[in-house]
Order: C-alpha cells, then structure tokens, then sequence
C-alpha cells in the first residue's frame, strides 16, 4: 500500500519463502511499521486510528448481539430486553454497541472537521476525502438501521420518518417508499431486511476503510502546515513506534470517555421512548433520531415552505421534497468540497480568513444540532432556515470566494523549517 | 526525560515497554472474557436446568413425556407386570450391560434395580427419551419387548429403556433426578 | 483587524439573540403548548447512584411489597422472572414460596387445554390483565403501563446546562426522581387549569397536566416490619427504588464493573503516555544520526545503545578502505546537503574520517559496504545514492 519501494526484508527462511509467495507481512510493514508520517502531526490526527478502534468495537459486539437478537416484530424488543436481563454480560454488549454508535460519530465528526481545517482534502488528496465521505455515508445508513432494531417506540417512528423521504419523490416516491419497506408501513419484512442490511453494511465500510487507507498511503499524510513533506529523513517518522505509541495513547484516553458513558451514563445519549416497545398506533409527543443526525434533522425541516415556479402558482417543490433534497444536498455538497475550495494553501494556519469561517461553520453545525432537537415552531424554524441558508452559503459561495481574495499569511518552505521556527 | 536519561538507563525504558505491554495484555485477557461468557447458556436457561416434575396423576401403566434441556424425558409408572418382566432378564442377554444411570456408579450393572428410582419406587423409569443411536425419539410401549421402539432405524428396548435389539449403542440414559416428594421429581 | 472585529461582533450578536430568544420561547410556550412535564422532578438521594452505587436490599424489598400490594392490581412485571429477586436478598426457598403464591399459566397439556399452575422461581410474574386491550378497557382506555422497564422510558428531558452537568456529576436518575415526584406531586389543579373528566393533576406527569391513574399511595396504605416510617414520601422512595431495579437488574454489576475498567484504562493510560514520551525521546537524541531505518527496528530499547556503540567499533576498525582525513583539507564540506544527512551524522561522518563530498565521490561499491557497517545503516548508503549526490556536489552543483 505504500508508496515508493519497499524496505523489507524477511529474516527468516519461512519469511523469505512466504515472501516471494504472499508478501502479507511486506505489505503489513511498508504500511503500518516502516510507513513515513510527517513528525509534526497534531492529536487531532490521532482519529484515524481511533476511528478504526471503534470500527473493530462496533463488528465484534455486533456479531455478538446478533447472536442473541430475534429481527421478528413480536419478539424483536422481548430479545434485546433478554440480553441485557439473561445473557451473560449481554447487558455490556448492547451497551457498548449502543454508545459505540454515537462514540463511532463524535470521532468521525472531529475526524472530518480537521480535514477541513487542515484542508486535507486538496489535491492530490480529492480521492481520499471523497472515500472518506463514502464512509460516512454508509455510516449514516448503518446507525439508521440499527436504531430501528431495538424496535421501540422511537426506532419505529424514527423509520416511519425517514422511509418517508422517500415519498417525497414526485411519481415514483410511494412505490419506492413500498419496496424499501416491503409493506405499506414499517413491519416486520422492514425489520428484517434492515437487519440484514445492518449486518452488511459494517463490512461494506471496512472495505472502503480500506480504500481509504490505501488511497492514504499513496499521497500520504497532511500535517497541520499543509506543506507536502520533502526531506522524507528529516520531516518524517516511520509510524511504528512513533505514530503507533501516539495513537494507541490517544486511542486509551478515547476509551476511557468511551467507558465513561458505558458504565455510568449509558442511557445519557438514548432516548428513554425506545424503552417502550414499537405501537404502531400511537405516535410519541416528539420523534426526535439520534444526536448524530441532529443537523441534518434541523435542515430537513427547515424547508417549511413550497417553492413555485417563477410568477406562477405551480408548485414546483413541495416543502417535503424541498426538505429531503436540502437534507441530502448538504451531504452531496462535502463530494464537492475539494472544487469548492480551490486556494492553493491547505491549513487553516495560514489561512487568517478562512480560520474564522471555519469556525463560524463549526458553530453553525452546532446550532443545528441543537436546532434539530427543539420542537419544528416558532423561532426554532427561523433560526434553522438560517443556519440551513449559512450551512450552503458557506460551500458554494463563501469558500470559493475565499479561494480568490484571501491572502495567506507568508508560509515556511517546508516541515522542517516551520517545526524550527515554533521551536526556536 | 531528557535524552541523556533514556540514553543511559535502558533498563528503565526496558521497564516501561514491559510494563505498559503487560496491562495492555492483561486488559485485553480481561476484556475477551465477556465475549467468550455470553455464548454460554444464559440466565433463563440455567434457571430450567433442573425442573420439579409432578406425577401425582400418572397411574400405573401410564407415562407423560416432559421436555428437559431441550429434551424429551420419559417418565413411566410401570406396572408390576413390567416389572417383573425386567427383572427377569439375566444380565447376560444385554447388549449394553452398563446401567447408564446417573443417580447410580458410573460401571454399575444393567440390572432393574440400578435403572428404575430406587427401593420403594421400583415401578417408576425416567429416562432421556433419545435414541442412542442417533438421536431419534423412541415409541412407548411397542417393540419385541414391551417397551420402547425406536422406528429410524428399529432399535428395541425393553420395559426398563435396555437396548435389546437394534443399532443403538446403548441404554437408554437415566438423568439425574430425585423425589422430593411423594409425587415430585425433581430432574437435573 | 477590521474583520477581526466583526466578526467578533457578529457572534456578541448571535449570543445576545440566543440569549433573547430563550425567555421568548418559554414566554411563547406558556401561552400556547406548554411544555410537559410543568415541573422538573425532585432529586432524591438513592443509593444507587453514582460511580459506587449500589442496592439498598432493604428498600428493594419494601419497595416489592408495595408492588405486590398496590401496583400489581393494574401493572405488569412482565421481564422480571421470580429468580431476579435474588438480587433482593431473597434466598432460594423463599423465592420459591413467593413464585408459588402466583398463578401462572401454561401448556396445552395432554388434552390440549390451558391450565393453570403455581408459578416456579424461572417464571415471569404474570401480568394482572391477559393482554393490553384487557387493560385498557379495565381502565377507562388507558393500559397501565408496565412496570419493568417504566424507570428507564420515563426520563424528562433535563434541558441546557443541565445536560452538560450530568456528564461530569453521572446523574442518571431523572427516571426514579420522576416517579417519586409523581407519586408524591398529586394536588388540586390551579384555577384555569382544564382537568379532563376522570383524569388526575399531576404537575410532575410527563405528557400532559393530569393522569388517568389517582394517587395510588397515601400515608399507612402498607404495612412495613422494619421499622421504617410508613409515609407516602418513604413509600415513593421505595417502589421508585424498585422499581430502578426492575428497569435495570444489571445496574450495579455495571459500575462496579466500570470502575475496575476505568482503574484499568487509567494505568494504562499513564503507562501509554511515558512509553509515547519514550519513544519520542528516542527519537531526538537519535535525530540526525539514523532516523527513518534504524528506528524501524526500534521499539525495543536493546537497539539503542547497540547502535550508539557503532560508531566507536568502527573507528577503532581497520583503517583500510576508503580515504579518510583526520582533520579537514582547510575548510570542511557542508554534509548535510546530501540528502540523507543531518548534522549528527555529519559529525559521526567527520569522525569516522569524512569531511569532503570528493571523499565521499570516490567511495567504491567494498567502500560503502565498510561505511555502512560502520554506521549500521543496512543499504541507506547506496538507497539514497550518496555517491552520485557527492559527485553533483562536489562540482558544484545543488543536492536534494
């Protein structure tokens, strides 16, 4: 997967046999031991391999959950209550596969800001941040139907909704709306096949993990200068020991926040309806998804309003189409990202302007999040609309304005001089 | 820790390296441990593992069929007739003359005796009602002996479960179980 | 600066506005839908909570006879089976007698009928209505829902910055502090306030200002042999407290558990730090010298003062080979402008004899391997091509 040529060299006899036959172990070396990092990475680049922690975490409790849970409407919530009542240590294994859910997204989530403060997804990088996206999206799809297994109140009404997008398409909407869900309402045969879509999905993101990795590997790292390395001797490390100790530090003290919530707050990020079992009759005051849709929720929902053709009243989008195209645009819009942005300089420390854009962006996506949260009335709406408004002005129009009129601040020649003169 | 330290005390970094190797080793034995648990049986399980079974209805040459462990058990209040029948075969005849009786010692002979509930309750069998062959589920009360026949592949026991005739290996098993009452076993 | 300031100006703004909007909302609120609960939950001490929690075997007990006595008439416990009470400080032959007092149902039997039989400790407590609609038509139309998992499903929201606090202070007990405020909260309606026919104020019920079910409990409605005052305030402790245990048998298992993993996670996590300073130490005192190859064997500290030993070996070896200098032909050539050297090794380089590019031009393919024994480099030496870089050098030229 490395770039360059190799530098291993088997020491055994059976390592050079196996060498010329598989080289498995030149290819774990070129990439996880004698692989060059830049020396001067950041923390915040540790979420890569805490990412990949959670990952493992999530397939293996999985896998055991999925030893024990029954994707049968009448048995499906009795089952998960049965591993955590009876199962021995069951009630471990949901529950660091629940919080594991939302923990997978707190890391993916600063793992993406930083590539964009970072700029890491600029040339020749487009490819492993549109990769990264892909993640994401899979990921997204992944935590929506695994919510609704539990089959609680909240996982039923929460499918309700978002099979609902779909119904939002003109013509074909209902019939696609059907066939996902196998009935005219969310019921058993979407129970099942979302379970069996949940089981596939996690190896589907491994695989592009590894793409990912691969396309990494390739360009190599960023590092918060944004200058490309060019003394591989004196701007690197190879990443074992240097990157591994470093991220498996980092990876510690994740699991240690990770275990915080585990063991004392593990109801803290749930939402106490999904204690009640699925009525398909009765509908819960709020239908509230998971913390980590939140922003995408909020703008949903802000699309309050049809939007008509010019100087006629046809409706050209209905406000519910309109909502679902917003919500899924804002995601489409991070495929772009790499075009949008086109200055030449990648990080955010050179770049004085857009420093406080992006921060102005990340508050902006908190507020959504908390937006989403809030009843859809009132001044909860107005405020969505805007942040919805920022949340595209800020890809299509700030960044790449910004990419002609800002000025960067002067910028050292290499790693290796900017490391120096922060030492000096 | 400046350079010079690390440098000149290797054995404290040895130390270090061993030390951190050693929790994190020791973490991670500690933390399969529940991934290994949870595929034994559960709460609910061991909580059917022994069962109290009431037989104050089951008269003389009737048997009831109950399902412990995921399997069937056979038990039977034997008529005297049965009884002496059993007790009448000469040890030689059997084809498995092991008493496979868990409430008896382990190379215990096949005798009436040692298979029925012991003195005073001679009449009453319990017995896993699965084949020792291959598993299938024995016929009451049919058979060249008058008492079990297997039909997948024609095994005969006789009135105290011994195999007599047939494939199967052995005779039928007796669990471990005891009367706490008059008219209640207590199985497993 | 000019945009400095404005920006600094715009998020005053957008702070000042949030700040506004708040007081405006609940002002809003309270004229149109209010929002319910009216009143946030009383906190009550429970022994359960926090890092240390645990049971008080006594309440849990208590609280199991008010279920029996009260509750059970209308709620089901239908996920808690008989042999959980253990956790109650029962031992095997009472929680015998107890499952015996219930009736539960089973079979078919041999004729194909239902029949009933004394519950068994691996029995479910069976529910007081055959199915919901039952309980529902019992009840005027609401089924009383069941008790085994009702201290987790009813939890009122906290709301900002009480949220952010409960990460810090593990408050997670919002659902029993609910259920004490609502056992205790029954009081006459305020005047204006509509309380449908049949329904019940309570301030403290999570999804509307009143409740089908009246106050269940009152002072002396259940006997207790243990002394403890018979009031409805210890009463709503005490079925709260149980019910907590119904909702989450696991609980305390959980934290003790938690606090042998976090112990364990915190020692590793200090043991991970010195071993990541370590190494990164390593790394410094090596810079310069033989980074990128000699580390790949790293993280074993054996190598290190192997490799520092190298040198001197070396320069006590056989002085046969390529030309060395003991002192430089007037001024010595910058080095470290062959790609591939820093200022470390360019003094083990001086040592060793080196101090020209023309030196280093001259190397033949024996005089690189004797060089790179010395330095214990495995190859570098030719991987980088310092001889054709010292040549390009020593014309002249621009390395790297």
């Amino acid at each position: 997967m490395s770039a360059g040529h190799s530098t291993y060299e088997p020491k055994t006899g059976f390592g050079k046999w196996m060498d010329e036959r598989l080289p498995l172990t030149r290819l774990v070396y070129d990439s996880f031991v004698a692989y060059p990092v830049p020396r001067n990475l950041n923390n915040w680049y540790t979420f890569g391999g805490i990412l990949s922690l959670m990952l493992a975490i999530q397939l293996i409790t999985g896998i055991v959950l999925a030893m024990h849970y029954a994707a049968t409407t009448g048995v499906a919530f009795t089952s998960v209550e049965n591993i955590m009542r009876d199962v021995n240590y069951g009630w471990l294994m949901r529950r660091m596969h629940a919080n594991g859910a939302s923990f997978f997204f707190i890391a993916v989530y600063i793992h993406m800001f930083r590539g964009m403060y970072y700029g890491s997804y600029k040339q020749p990088r487009e490819v492993l941040w549109i990769l990264g996206v892909v993640i994401f999206l899979l990921m997204m799809a992944a935590a929506f139907m695994g919510y609704v297994l539990p089959w609680g109140q909240m996982s039923f009404w929460g499918a309700t909704v978002i099979t609902g997008f779909f119904s939002a398409i003109p013509i074909v909407g209902e019939s696609i709306q059907q066939w996902l869900l196998g009935g005219f309402a969310v019921d058993n045969p979407t129970l099942n096949r979302f379970f069996s879509l949940h089981y596939l999905l996690p190896f589907m993101i491994a695989g592009v993990v590894v793409l990912h990795v691969w396309a990494l590997h390739v360009t190599g790292q960023t590092n918060p200068t944004g200058i490309e390395v060019k003394n591989i001797r004196k701007e690197t490390v190879p990443f074992t020991p240097y990157a591994t100790m470093k991220d498996a530090f980092a990876m510690v003290v994740f699991l240690i926040v990770f275990c915080w919530f585990v063991f004392y707050l593990p109801d803290y990020l749930g939402h106490p309806d999904n204690y009640v079992e699925a009525d398909p009759l009765k509908t819960p005051a709020h239908i509230v998804p998971e913390w980590y849709f939140l922003p995408f929720y909020a703008i949903l929902r802000a699309v309050t309003f049809n939007i008509y053709l010019p100087f006629t009243d046809l409706v050209l989008i209905n406000s519910k189409l309109g909502g679902v195209i917003a919500m899924f645009g804002s995601i489409a819009v991070l495929f772009f990202l790499p075009w949008l942005d086109s200055s030449p300089v990648r990080s955010a420390t050179y770049r004085p302007l857009y420093k406080q854009f992006f921060w102005i962006f990340a508050g902006v996506c908190v507020m959504l999040g908390w937006l989403g949260s809030r009843p859809a009335e009132g001044i909860y709406t107005l405020l969505a609309q805007i942040c919805t408004a920022y949340y595209f002005i800020h890809f299509l129009v700030i960044l790449p304005w910004l990419s002609r009129v800002e000025k960067p601040r002067p910028m050292p020649a290499s790693i290796a001089e900017a490391v120096l003169s922060k030492n000096g | 820790m400046s350079a010079a330290d690390t440098g000149k005390d290797p054995n404290r970094r040895d130390f270090l390296y061993l030390a951190t190797g050693t929790v994190a080793a020791v973490g991670a034995a500690a933390t399969a441990w529940p991934f290994v648990s949870q595929m034994n049986p559960n709460a609910a399980t061991r909580a059917l593992a022994s069962i109290e079974v009431d037989v104050s209805s089951i008269e003389p040459g009737q048997a009831i069929t109950i399902k412990w462990r995921g399997k069937p058990v056979f038990i039977r209040n034997r008529t005297d007739k049965e009884v002496e029948e059993a007790k009448a075969v000469d040890l030689g005849e059997l084809k498995d003359p092991v008493a496979r009786n868990d409430n008896a010692p382990g190379g215990a002979p096949a005798t009436d005796e040692n298979r029925a509930a012991g003195d005073g309750r001679e009449n009453w069998i319990v017995m896993i009602g699965s084949c020792t062959h291959l598993g299938c589920v024995p016929v009451g009360l049919s058979g060249d002996f008058g008492g079990w026949f297997c039909p997948c592949h024609g095994s005969h026991y006789d009135t105290a479960g011994r195999i007599r005739k047939g494939p199967a290996p052995e005779n039928l098993h007796v669990p471990h179980f005891e009367f706490t009452s008059d008219t209640t076993i207590l199985i497993g | 600066m000019k945009l400095k300031s404005l920006f600094t100006g715009l998020a005053a703004a957008a702070i000042a506005a949030m700040v506004a909007v708040s007081p405006a909302m609940s002002a809003e609120e309270a004229g149109g839908t209010p929002h319910y609960p009216l009143e946030h939950p009383k906190h009550v001490h429970w022994s359960f909570g926090g890092p240390f929690g645990h049971w008080d075997v006594g309440q849990l007990q208590r609280g199991f006879k008010i279920y029996r006595e009260v509750c059970s008439a209308c709620h089901a416990l239908s996920r808690v089976a008989f042999r959980n009470l253990e956790d109650l400080g029962y031992s095997e032959e009472q929680i015998k007698t107890i499952a015996a007092d219930y009736t539960v149902t089973d079979g078919p039997n041999g004729d194909g009928e239902m029949y009933d039989r004394p519950g068994v400790p691996a029995d479910r407590f069976p529910s007081p209505f055959p199915n919901k609609e039952a309980a529902a038509s019992a009840n005027n139309g609401a089924a009383p829902p069941d008790f085994s998992l009702l201290a987790k499903a009813r939890a009122p929201e906290r709301g900002f910055p009480w949220f952010i606090f409960d990460v810090f202070t593990l408050y997670a007990e919002n659902g029993p502090d609910y259920i004490y405020s609502l056992l205790t909260g029954y009081q006459e309606a305020p005047a204006g306030t509509e309380v449908p026919e049949g329904a019940n104020y309570n301030p403290y019920f999570v999804s509307g200002p009143a409740l089908a079910m009246a106050a269940p409990l009152s002072d002396g409605a259940v006997t207790y042999d243990d002394g403890t005052p018979e009031t409805l305030d210890q009463y709503a402790r005490d079925v709260a407290a149980f019910m907590m245990w119904a909702a989450e048998p696991s609980l305390v298992e959980r934290k003790s558990l938690g606090f042998k993993v976090m112990a364990m996670l915190l020692l590793l996590a200090i043991l991970a730090y010195l071993t990541k300073k370590a190494v990164w130490a390593g790394l410094k005192e090596e810079q310069g010298t033989a980074p990128a190859m000699a580390l790949s064997s790293a993280g074993s500290a054996v190598s290190a003062p192997v490799r520092k030993a190298a040198p001197k070996k070396a320069a006590a070896a056989s002085r046969s080979g390529p030309e060395r200098l003991s002192a430089p032909r007037g001024v010595a050539d910058d080095l470290k402008m062959i790609s591939g050297v820093g200022p470390k090794l360019e003094k083990t380089l001086n040592g060793l004899g080196f101090w020209h590019f023309a030196q280093i031009a001259n190397w033949k393919k024996a005089d690189i391997a004797i060089v790179d024994g010395e330095l214990n480099f495995k190859g570098r030496i030719e991987r980088d091509d310092w001889v054709k870089q010292a040549k390009v050098l020593a014309k002249g030229g621009r390395g790297q």
